[in-house]
């Protein structure tokens, strides 16, 4: 199982790759606000929820679906760990 | 307003009549592809790049023709009044049109998404197209009904904050009043018709030539896509790095999946045209 540093670097990879960002990853930080920083609407979430299923194997729940879940690196890679418990 | 070598056409289908717009090939042929659009929001999004490419294919002698199904776009009827075995049976009438009307000998289709899988779904597909070109298919109908699904709990979640309610988005999909699906009027006939598909049911009736195009993020082509290539018999599939334009608002380029397309073709045209001569 991935180190913490490293989820988040793996969550931070997808998230460029399937976004399609012109920015390096690791030059994302862990605690800022995905959503303002680059400007991800709903349908850029639906592509890191996919991106999240796919890439860690976790599957979301309907209660799962809440926008601090998404909100930040750290917040999603909590989210992966609690899910793979 | 089209361009010059295009024109407009108006094709019956049931009662009702599809609006068309006819490309012609830059250098007369007998060759022609239909192009069947993606479904809802989808087809708005990516109308551009479908306009693109059908301008770009008659660069490789095809008369390509674009349609709007009954109910969508410029043809006659209201959305909520068909589903897709409705639509499926317009694409079976464009191209009985191209192949009477046009004199079109060999003919295909390139269908995006849902598009694609109902026109290799459409009953005797295998007889009326020559070939087929399927850009990132939905290969399973539920899946793409839960993946929809997704989009409205996200949609909601982002858009009413607080009173953000998930089993209030789930009860309105899977209800049987209309689902108001980002603007469209989706009926439970309709949204079970879509759940039902399944490429890997009717793949291997296809037997002619397929290039099947993996729109994603990544190089190589995804597993699921490797085994319907597998599945269908003369497939070639290929992965091409591209934003999914079917879902993006603005300018989103298409550069590479229309160019994979049209090598495609051209070298399918050429050895058309071979065996044509031999």
């Amino acid at each position: 199982m991935p180190q913490p540093d490293e989820l988040k670097q793996e969550i931070k990879q997808m998230i460029v790759e399937r976004l399609f960002l012109d920015v390096e990853p690791n030059h994302i930080s862990d605690d800022e606000n995905l959503m303002e920083a680059y400007d991800i609407d709903s349908v850029l979430l639906f592509e890191i929820v996919v991106g999240l299923e796919e890439v860690f194997g976790v599957s979301l729940e309907d209660a799962d679906f809440s926008v601090e879940t998404f909100a930040t690196v750290s917040n999603i890679a909590d989210f992966i760990a609690a899910m793979r418990g | 307003m089209p361009s010059s070598g295009e024109s407009i056409l108006q094709i019956p289908s049931g009662e009702d009549l599809l609006h068309a717009v006819y490309h012609r090939a830059v250098h007369e042929s007998a060759s022609g592809i239909i192009f069947c659009d993606p479904f809802a929001e989808e087809k708005k999004c990516a109308h551009r790049v479908l306009v693109e490419a059908a301008r770009a294919l008659t660069g490789v002698d095809l008369n390509c023709l674009r349609f709007d199904y009954r109910g969508c776009g410029d043809s006659s009827g209201e959305f909520h009044d068909f589903t897709p075995a409705d639509w499926m049976k317009d694409i079976l009438a464009v191209a009985d049109y191209m192949r009477s009307e046009l004199a079109t000998a060999t003919l295909g289709v390139l269908g995006l998404r849902l598009g694609a899988t109902m026109a290799i779904s459409a009953a005797e597909a295998a007889e009326v197209f020559d070939f087929a070109v399927l850009w990132e298919p939905i290969i399973n109908g539920e899946q793409y009904m839960k993946m929809n699904l997704r989009r409205s709990l996200i949609k909601a979640m982002m858009t009413d904050g607080d009173n953000f309610v998930a089993d209030d988005v789930r009860r309105q999909h899977t209800g049987t009043q209309m689902l108001d699906f980002d603007g469209y009027q989706v009926s439970q006939e309709t949204r079970e018709q879509i759940a039902g598909m399944d490429l890997f049911e009717v793949a291997s009736h296809f037997t002619n030539p397929v290039l099947l195009l993996n729109i994603t993020s990544r190089e190589e082509v995804s597993d699921q896509f490797s085994e319907l290539a597998e599945a269908m018999p003369h497939t070639r599939a290929e992965a091409v790095v591209e934003e999914p334009f079917w879902n993006r608002i603005g300018l989103v380029s298409s550069q590479r999946v229309t160019t994979a397309t049209a090598l495609w073709l051209a070298e399918l045209q050429a050895s058309i045209l071979n065996s044509t001569a031999t």
